[in-house]
């Protein structure tokens, strides 16, 4: 089982709906980084520490993966790579389930794991939303919070990760295409 | 390895085509590389429990595959040209191009659940390590379920590519392998082109088989990782040798099926069982009358000599099958049962499989999620199941009237396959009736495509109407979309992986072990190179390395990312006591309490228990005590620094050079009792703290002298101690004075369950240790809160002590 793409995709995923949550003001909840930008490599893997200041009188919620089985609902901490600074929370590419409650009026420090998969200079924004199993208590709650970052070249490949897997499947479907094609021609041809 | 492998599809062609006298040159290649795979795992096997060194006996294993290849090849060329038909190509074509981008995006995204046994095995099988021992328990010695991990460290031998990358290679092969092997087995089974196609889509993209609640698996497309590539490589290429020997019962069919059918077992037992049972009941049906007509006397007797040549090759290769049976024979008692909880905690740690029959419920499988009992006739599980599996009846019938043996065959491993995990009771392992249903519903989905296939070639010979026919493939083609919803939806979760998360798929090795261990640089490939080269089999190893990143690298997998790079097993893992029994569960999640100590304090002492020989540290998550006390250690020394990437150091234990444990004469220590423990009001679980224990001294005269106080925990509510790797003490300077008390401070890990516990103090004495008291103890889950480096507050009391 691999939880974190499920995790991704929660945050993707999970459409809002209409349900009627009560949904903090967007400045209830900031974000700060909690240490040094570390180096950004094209992928490479490395941990961002971001410090959640929770404003709120209430928890900020938390929890472990059973209490997301059990439907309650849990904050995600989340980041993106934008080449401008974001005005909204954006699709997550790295997802973090805060693992337990940040107090109210209290802050909490989390570490993300960072890949980029672009060179170049770029901004790295974090946000912080609120879901549970059944997407009804989905909110966002920051703003969100970018810094720009450097990220150094890997190889040529490495640069093309996405357009290599772009051909990956291409390839794919221009052969199962080609193989059809041929398959009804050589079923007609033999009659 | 990637030269090695491709080698190893041209001997495999060759053989097939001239040994196995197969004209079709894609079947030959299909059966032929999957059949070379595996021989050669099944002779490497043969060759080491012969006592073979591992370099010499890979070797050896891949020469004989190699040469029995050129010999097929001779002998094809007498054979008349190899011939290829365009519709089967053009039909594999689409087959293996689906086929082949789910087992690459899979394989991209990763990670397997089961890496961390399956990559420390190969590396220790790579380092010469055989039989096989659990990494985690080098103690104990493994049995079965390996002979992938040991074909894939064959074959990495050669060099080229790392264990990941190998087994991207492997189940890519493997899996287009077993696409033109189930399409042959279809067309050979009587469907013709049309039932090939259907049997070989039905078994990639339209199993639907498992738990509806929890997880169902689509088909083998989807089932790319772990054990699975091999497994079904070797399943079908018995079945569609079987295929081939029931077309022509030739002599070396027969023994290319024996020996795969019986190296089956050390891959995959379960599988092996099943087919083996099914074999022999078809064998059994050959002497009905219907039957008895269609089969030559020879044939039956050829047969019976395949199931024999299986049967020796089973209890040669030493898998779990034979141990059972030789432990049967030998009438071996099993270990004692001492609470249920640690039964399971043993059985998990040493493959310990324990078969009763009948089950209780009878018919009932097992959850793989928490192991609570659903009935094999119900709703809720059928419900969850495949077409092929609902229409089984239906199928059977109709096959057993046409007298379709590969489909009788087909029918009979997927009615063991549900039959057996719901009426025997396999203990521990019931959870694992996962990998029978997923059997199950494979089986019955081919015998639907060969009963498609059947009636779709029924129909095209009676000259109905084009219409007629159109309809029908029409049908076909409905059905086939409708079944393979469920991989549609897998295939467009991976196309959105790729198109909006691509940083998520992995592909090169270095990738592939930053998956599991974030952080793992230059500094750590120097280092592992240095213990590759330096470290010996039967040493072990022991690290720091904790790197979380809320994902897939955690203490776990970084522990697997040193094994597999070092080639050396790590202890310092405990068998944990599990409170709630049930479903699938790993047999190792964590240190152990020594390790948990040794890290904190640095105290090689606890070496002697760890029993490490090398420490592989990440200086930079060495406690500051525990930096000092292994600087200052005579027994520790540096033995290698990283010059590039991260700071790694590798030290080397003296364990000869390690203080032996003193030890207080027993008559001294009978007068020591102890009289409190006081534990700190936190205690985060499986966290180091020092407690205070308080012992008495009840004679005249003062007790004097070093010994080593250590304590043991019982959980009362699993009713059985913990596992002694989670007893941890420290030697101490007693000076306890007559009729007076004397305090320590002694290391003390925080057990990884909560409950109440009897804590047990003793003290090393000769002859014996002597117990100085009990107290009981209660430990609470401490409410985390999600802290600051140094900020919040813990929250409040959670352990008390009750006498």
């Amino acid at each position: 089982m691999m939880p974190y793409r499920a995790l991704l995709l929660i945050v993707v995923g999970v459409a809002p709906a209409g349900a009627v949550i009560a949904v903090p003001p967007l400045d209830s909840v900031r974000l700060h980084l909690a240490g040094p930008v570390p180096y950004f490599r094209v992928l490479g893997d490395s941990l961002v520490r971001i410090r959640i200041e929770n404003r709120q009188t209430g928890p900020l919620e938390g929890g472990s993966t059973a209490d997301w089985d059990h439907g309650l609902p849990l904050a995600f901490a989340g980041a993106w790579f934008a080449d401008a600074p974001a005005s909204v929370v954006a699709q997550f590419e790295a997802t973090v389930r805060l693992p337990a409650p940040v107090p109210g009026g209290a802050d909490g420090e989390i570490d993300l794991p960072i890949r980029p998969v672009r060179p170049g200079r770029r901004w790295l924004c974090f946000g912080v939303v609120r879901s549970s199993r059944d997407g009804a208590a989905y909110a966002t709650l920051t703003e969100p919070f970018c810094v720009p970052v450097q990220i150094a070249s890997g190889s040529f490949l490495e640069n093309r990760r996405p357009e290599l897997l772009t051909a990956v499947v291409i390839t794919h479907w221009i052969a199962l295409v080609a193989s059809a094609a041929a398959a009804v021609w050589c079923l007609r041809t033999r009659g | 390895m990637i030269l090695a492998v491709a080698l190893l599809a041209i001997a495999g062609y060759g053989a097939a085509r001239g040994i196995l006298r197969s004209r079709d040159a894609l079947a030959a290649a299909a059966l032929g590389t999957a059949s070379a795979w595996a021989l050669f795992i099944v002779v490497l096997n043969l060759l080491l429990r012969a006592h073979a060194a591992f370099l010499p006996a890979a070797f050896i294993a891949y020469g004989t595959v190699v040469g029995l290849g050129a010999w097929g090849w001779r002998r094809a060329r007498n054979g008349g040209p190899a011939v290829v038909d365009r519709v089967d190509l053009a039909l594999l074509g689409i087959l293996g191009s689906a086929v082949s981008a789910l087992v690459l995006l899979y394989q991209f995204i990763g990670p397997d659940s089961d890496n961390f046994i399956h990559y420390p095995l190969v590396a220790l099988f790579m380092r010469g390590q055989f039989p096989h021992v659990n990494p985690y328990f080098p103690d104990i010695p493994l049995y079965g379920h390996y002979g992938r991990d040991l074909g894939l460290a064959g074959l990495l031998t050669f060099g080229g590519a790392g264990i990941g990358t190998g087994m991207m290679v492997e189940a890519w092969v493997l899996h287009l392998a077993t696409v033109g092997n189930a399409y042959y087995l279809g067309k050979r089974a009587g469907g013709g082109c049309v039932g090939g196609f259907v049997v070989a889509y039905l078994a990639f993209f339209a199993v639907n088989s498992g738990f509806a609640d929890w997880v169902v698996r689509s088909g083998l497309a989807e089932v790319s990782g772990n054990n699975n590539p091999v497994v079904y490589a070797f399943f079908f290429a018995v079945l569609v040798l079987f295929s081939a020997f029931l077309l022509a019962p030739r002599l070396e069919t027969a023994a290319a099926m024996g020996v795969l059918l019986g190296g089956l077992d050390m891959v995959y037992e379960t599988h092996f069982d099943i087919l083996f049972a099914s074999l022999c009941i078809v064998w059994l049906s050959m002497f009905l009358p219907k039957m008895r007509d269609r089969m030559r006397p020879r044939a039956r007797s050829m047969m019976m000599a395949s199931l024999g040549l299986a049967f020796v090759v089973m209890l040669a290769s030493g898998g779990l099958t034979s141990r059972m049976l030789f432990q049967r024979l030998r009438h071996s008692p099993g270990a004692a049962v001492s609470s249920m909880a640690a039964d399971w905690a043993r059985a998990g740690a040493q493959q310990d499989v324990r078969i009763g029959f009948p089950k209780h419920p009878f018919l009932t499988l097992t959850h793989a999620n928490d192991g609570r009992g659903v009935r094999l006739f119900s709703a809720s599980f059928l419900s969850g199941q495949g077409i092929g599996l609902s229409l089984l009846p239906l199928a059977a019938i109709f096959l057993v009237y046409r007298g379709n043996v590969i489909g009788l065959l087909t029918a009979m491993v997927a009615i063991l396959s549900l039959g057996i995990p719901a009426s025997f009771d396999f203990g521990r392992f019931n959870g694992e009736n996962f990998r029978f249903i997923f059997l199950g519903g494979l089986c019955a989905a081919l015998t639907l495509g060969i009963a498609i296939g059947e009636a779709f070639g029924w129909i095209a010979r009676r000259r109905l109407s084009v219409w007629v026919r159109g309809a029908t493939l029409a049908a076909i083609g409905a059905l086939c979309a409708w079944q393979a919803s469920r991989a549609w939806t897998i295939y467009q979760h991976a196309a959105l992986m790729c198109r909006s998360f691509p940083h998520v798929l992995r592909i090169t090795e270095g990738e592939r072990l930053q998956q599991f261990c974030m952080t793992w640089g230059r500094g750590d490939e120097e280092a592992a190179r240095f213990l590759r080269e330096h470290g010996r089999r039967g040493e072990r190893l022991l690290t720091n390395y904790v790197v979380e990143d809320h994902v897939s690298s955690n203490l776990l997998n970084n522990a697997m990312v040193v094994m597999s790079q070092a080639r050396l097993p790590m202890g310092g893992f405990n068998q944990r006591l599990q409170h709630d029994t049930g479903g699938i569960q790993g047999s190792v999640s964590g240190w152990s309490g020594q390790a948990i100590a040794f890290w904190a304090t640095g105290d090689v002492d606890l070496l002697q228990d760890l029993r490490a020989d090398w420490l592989y540290v990440v200086p930079r998550l060495l406690a500051p005590a525990a930096s000092l006390a292994l600087q200052n250690s005579p027994a520790v020394s540096q033995a290698f620094r990283s010059e590039r990437g991260e700071d790694r150091l590798v030290l080397r234990v003296d364990r000869a050079g390690l203080p032996a444990r003193p030890k207080l004469s027993a008559d001294t220590a009978s007068s020591l009792s102890l009289v409190r423990v006081t534990l700190p009001d936190s205690l985060p679980l499986e966290t180091f703290q020092l407690v205070e224990v308080s012992l008495g001294n009840s004679g005249r005269a003062a007790v004097g002298g070093k010994a080593y106080l250590y304590y043991r925990l019982f959980d009362l509510r699993a009713g059985s101690s913990l596992d002694e790797s989670d007893s941890v003490g420290a030697i101490e300077e007693l000076a306890v004075p007559a009729f007076g008390e004397q305090s320590f401070r002694i290391p003390f890990v925080v057990p990884y369950n909560e409950g109440e516990y009897d804590l047990q103090l003793s003290l090393t004495a000769d002859p014996r240790d002597v117990v100085l008291g009990k107290t009981r103890i209660h430990v609470a889950r401490t409410l985390p809160t999600l802290a600051p480096r140094a900020g919040l507050a813990p929250a409040a009391p959670s352990a008390r002590i009750s006498r």
